[in-house]
């Protein structure tokens, strides 16, 4: 992982052939870091524990046999 | 609504694209059951509107865009349940509703942005 000091309200770009990712430091306070993103089109941005949350909600949700959709017929 | 093959990725099995919706419970239920074309996995689902009198789900211009949405009535959307063996309750994913075009056969899973929509909401204190 490339790590690169950034003071407050700098940026970093992630530039690509046609697009690019702004990464801004907005604030730093009480060890909390407020990061402003800007990205093209067709990208999600999420905080990833929100995305690994959802992930394994998903993975319980998984029918574990189909004797449960059965069940749920009656 | 007769079994649709439907192409898009559910979160957590990102190596997953084609799946299968179909209807067990007859056509008046409010259930459906979407599975991987492989048979590997199977969630049950349900249209909230149907179960729920409050539930909102915006979609965006880019969610438009990506599911090359034309008419609004053309967008289905579906919740995922969680139906576990050892309570009679069901629960519902509120946060991660599926996105279905019905007319494009494609559909997307997506984050709300809404901290109040939980991911395992129980919703029903009896069998559908």
């Amino acid at each position: 992982m490339l790590v690169l000091t950034r003071k407050q309200s700098e940026a970093i770009l992630i530039k690509g052939e046609h697009e690019e990712i702004r990464i801004t430091l907005v604030d730093i306070e009480k060890g909390k870091a407020r990061i402003g993103i800007e990205a093209p089109k067709g990208y999600l941005i999420l905080r990833e524990e929100l995305l690994d949350e959802a992930r394994l909600e998903n993975r319980r949700a998984v029918i574990q046999n189909m004797q449960a959709i059965d069940e749920l017929k009656e | 609504m007769n079994d649709i093959e439907l192409q898009g990725t559910i979160f957590g099995f990102e190596e997953i694209g084609n799946y299968l919706l179909t209807n067990p419970f007859g056509p008046s239920s409010h259930f459906r059951v979407l599975s991987s074309r492989d048979g590997s996995v199977s969630f049950i689902v349900v249209n909230p509107f149907a179960i729920l009198s409050e539930y909102e789900v915006e979609v965006d211009n880019e969610m438009i865009r990506q599911l090359s949405i034309d008419e609004r009535e053309k967008v289905n959307i579906a919740l995922l349940c969680i139906v576990r063996k050892e309570e009679k309750d069901l629960y519902v994913n509120l946060r991660c509703p599926i996105v279905i075009n019905t007319e494009r056969c494609i559909f997307k899973q997506i984050i709300l942005d809404k901290e109040e929509y939980g991911m395992s909401v129980p919703f029903a204190q009896r069998r559908p």
